[in-house]
């Protein structure tokens, strides 16, 4: 554990504390104004700053000092909770949020940020009792780098006892282990110093005389007679003293120069037992005792074996929570060596099977069990719910509606559906693409939506769920829907479509998503910013995902995303085409049919199954691909006459959001689990493969990217096959 | 045998300071993310010393240290606070229930030892 570690720790709490406090502000948004929130808000400001300052810094302290001053008083009643002080208060989360990403030198260098904060501090001021800024900011400055405020009342039951017996205690049958066993009785004994300054060598040692003394610090509440009593049967020759705790500090000092001992070495040792305030020392000597002081603490710090106790203490199940921390990267790099496994333990079950060992196969199949598990149980921890980018939906949600000067009810549905770290972290910005638009163009404002007969509030919902090994986020609202006529007309004006075109809904609607789409015809600050629905297609697809428009005219839209669970291994069916190999995530898959039952319309490569139309593709056409050279070469043209062994052809119909689609392969070769390995930046333009894996026996499979595959076989960008027969 | 010392503090980052202060010290540490969980992490163990933040949800350090005073085991263990807060009437208040020192954040690492080390050595 290392400072910077804790500063992280600090960083990753901060940006904690500052989401709760989005949240609470909300809900005091909302009306919702009760203690329990300005209780927490006051704390996530309190907790910032405290934790700001034992990091140094200084300009998150110095903010958020006046932020908690104002929350504090307003947890007393002083001020009074309305709307214009949460605006502020709103500002000056974001302003937190901003600094805490500043160093003290990068805050110092940024004027903009600066002057925002003046800004900010200048408006709470009427809410705040601090008299200026500089005052706070003075305070402050004093409380970061100056001294630390401690404060100690060691007063509260707090009995020195400096024992110097007589030499012939012993002789006289006296034990002084007996009056501290006694001590023990009346209290708590804090602390012993042993004193053996007189303790002789060896040779001439007299086993019956005392040579120790003693400092005892006790912690009693019993009275100073009872304390006085223990020490009645020692005889003369002895000095007994006994401070009580409510002592002045002065006895001390006269105690210490009564005694025979060095000065210094009694500090010291008064100090070690609490009798002796840090830095309490005789005024004329304060500095060289604070430096004494230091160079103790100094001493035990090298004397004492921290190290080996350090880390077996942290091993103890003393930790705080429940909950750990743990480094991304750490978790990324297991979830990669459980890959390599799952690859090896496919390895192990091909060689195994070939020695037909029974034994053998049997123990290879219980590791094939725990593979899974563990594999599995890898992957959950990688998976968070879904719950906190939601949040910030309600800030973007509130801020928007405001700004459009509608009214918005936001719905969260399924906050604990977990999803893959990097899934989390990527949806993000297609989701606020998505939200933006809903507001912007999707709901009505009050005006239009009462003529409409709706309430005034409008209703966004957000829900995730999981849905076939995929997790669906939908977002829906009920305003006034997708104008159909209108995106026709768009489409048509852009080039997009002709005429003549006929369109389905669905393939109407997929044509938001081409790129320079916008059906806005004023362009708002909000969403349309040239960043169309294209960006947000392109990024759901690169997490491997799809995206579904469902919409209905005057009653809302709904948009839904769905996601595969994970990035990193996935279940996938093996098949084979001119002795490449291919992987077919298995969640797409419908069916296995023989190609040559349906010979129908195979010209067009397209067969009629169950009464539906379905298109397909040939793996050999799409890659170009050669049977190896034993085999007889093929001409590739792609049709089906020219196929040496047409009755070997397979074909796998798979699925994609609503498209149904055929893969033509050679040979299937079964279900396998694999590990995607991502592709070059060089096979970027690649369209259909998504990444390769590596099979159990070495060889190289592709893995094929199916939802481009389905819009090679039904044509490009959403339109279908028909549609580019009739545009040609 | 190390001493050990239970910190309460609801915010990590300062249980992190403050707990690698202490070990760096040669103390042991357990940790406690408020005054509830203080209550409960003690469960009879020997804990020589306690420090505590004030401002905690579910249940704040003066309230705690109290109910620490009431347990017999506990009765003479010292207790710091170490908060935020700095006005006289939390002190008092902290001390009328029992805690011995004040330490005000923002604290240097090294003056808390030394405060801890005036109470318990390691």
């Amino acid at each position: 554990m290392s400072f910077e570690s804790a500063l992280e720790t600090f960083y990753v709490e901060a940006q904690e504390h500052l989401e709760l406090m989005d949240n609470n502000l909300l809900q005091m948004d909302d009306g919702e104004i009760n203690n329990e929130i300005l209780n927490d808000i006051f704390r996530s400001a309190h907790t910032i700053k405290g934790s700001a300052g034992i990091f140094a810094l200084s300009h998150i302290v110095e903010f958020t000092h006046v932020v908690e001053n104002v929350l504090d008083r307003a947890r007393d009643g002083l001020v009074v909770i309305e709307k214009p002080l949460i605006d502020i208060l709103f500002r000056c989360r974001d302003h937190m949020e901003k600094i805490v990403s500043l160093t003290v030198e990068e805050f110092n260098a940024d004027q903009l940020t600066q002057s925002n904060g003046a800004i900010l501090l200048a408006e709470l001021m009427p809410w705040s009792d601090e008299q200026t800024k500089d005052n706070a900011i003075n305070d402050n400055d004093e409380a970061v780098q100056s001294h630390t405020d401690i404060e100690c009342d060691l007063g509260i039951g707090h009995w020195h006892i400096s024992l110097r017996l007589s030499d012939d205690c012993l002789k006289n049958g006296m034990d002084p282990v007996s009056f501290i066993r006694f001590l023990a009785t009346l209290g708590t004994i804090k602390h012993i110093e042993c004193i053996h300054n007189k303790l002789p060598t060896l040779s001439i040692i007299d086993p019956e005389e005392l040579y120790f003394a003693y400092e005892i610090s006790l912690d009693s509440e019993a009275e100073q007679e009872s304390i006085e009593n223990t020490f009645m049967f020692v005889q003369d020759g002895s000095q007994i003293t006994i401070l009580p705790p409510t002592a002045p500090e002065s006895s001390l000092w006269t105690l210490i120069d009564s005694l025979p001992e060095e000065e210094s070495e009694l500090v010291d040792i008064f100090f070690r037992c609490g009798s002796l305030k840090a830095g309490a020392t005789r005024s004329e000597k304060t500095t060289t005792n604070t430096t004494e002081n230091h160079t103790i603490l100094a001493v035990q710090e090298k004397t004492t074996p921290p190290v080996e106790e350090a880390t077996t203490t942290s091993t103890k199940p003393a930790s705080a929570s429940k909950q750990i921390r743990i480094d991304s990267d750490r978790l990324d790099y297991l979830i990669n060596l459980i890959g390599e496994l799952v690859i090896n333990q496919q390895r192990i079950d091909i060689l195994s099977n070939r020695t037909g060992n029974s034994e053998l196969l049997e123990a290879v199949d219980d590791f094939e069990d725990f593979t899974e598990q563990i594999r599995d149980a890898a992957l959950n921890l990688r998976m968070v719910p879904i719950g906190g980018t939601f949040q910030r939906f309600k800030r973007i949600v509130r801020d928007t509606a405001q700004e459009l000067g509608k009214e918005i009810n936001l719905t969260i549905e399924g906050a604990e559906t977990e999803l893959d770290r990097l899934m989390v972290e990527k949806i993000g910005d297609p989701l606020t693409h998505i939200v933006r638009n809903a507001i912007d163009h999707g709901i009505e404002s009050v005006d239009e939506r009462i003529a409409a007969g709706k309430s005034a509030k409008g209703q966004l919902t957000l829900k995730a769920y999981h849905e076939g090994g995929h997790i669906v986020i939908a977002i829906s609202d009920d305003g006034k829907g997708i104008d159909k006529s209108r995106v026709r007309e768009k489409a048509i004006e852009k080039g997009i479509i002709t005429e003549h075109v006929e369109l389905s809904d669905h393939e109407l609607f997929h044509l938001i998503f081409h790129p320079g789409f916008s059906t806005a015809s004023a362009v708002t600050n909000l969403s349309g910013r040239g960043v169309g629905m294209d960006v947000v297609k392109r990024n759901v697809e690169s997490l491997q995902g799809s995206i579904e428009i469902f919409s209905d005219q005057g009653q809302g839209s709904e948009f839904r995303i769905s996601l595969p669970l994970t990035l990193a291994i996935i279940d996938g069916f093996h098949v084979e085409s001119c002795g490449t190999h291919f992987i077919i995530p298995q969640a797409t898959i419908i069916e296995c049919i023989d190609l040559h039952s349906h010979l129908d319309i195979q010209e067009r490569n397209c067969i009629k199954l169950r009464g539906e139309m379905i298109p397909f593709v040939k793996m050999a056409d799409v890659f170009n691909l050669t049977k190896p050279v034993k085999i007889t070469p093929l001409n590739l043209n792609g049709n089906a006459t020219e196929q040496i062994k047409p009755s070997s052809q397979e074909l796998v119909i798979v699925q994609f959001g609503g498209d149904l689609a055929g893969i033509a392969v050679d040979k299937l070769n079964g279900e396998v689990q694999t590990v995607i390995k991502p592709l070059g930046p060089i096979f970027k333009p690649l369209k259909g493969i998504g990444g390769s894996s590596l099979l159990g026996n070495g060889d190289i499979a592709f893995i094929l990217d199916i939802p481009q595959l389905i819009e090679l076989a039904i044509g490009r960008d959403g339109l279908s096959h028909n549609t580019l027969l009739t545009k040609e | 045998m190390s001493k050990t010392i239970l910190i309460v503090d609801d915010s990590a980052s300062v249980r992190q300071v403050v707990a690698m202060t202490l070990k760096g010290a040669g103390y042991e540490v357990i940790e406690a993310v408020d005054g509830k969980d203080g209550l409960s992490k003690l469960d009879g163990k020997k804990v020589h010393l306690i420090i505590s933040d004030v401002n905690m949800p579910n249940m704040d350090g003066i309230t705690m240290v109290k109910e620490i005073k009431q347990m017999a085991s506990y009765k003479f263990t010292p207790i710091i606070m170490l908060t935020t807060e700095g006005a006289e009437e939390k002190k008092k208040q902290g001390q009328a229930a029992g805690a011995k020192a004040w330490i005000v954040k923002p604290f240097q690492p090294a003056q808390m030892l030394q405060a801890v080390s005036m109470l318990v050595l390691p």
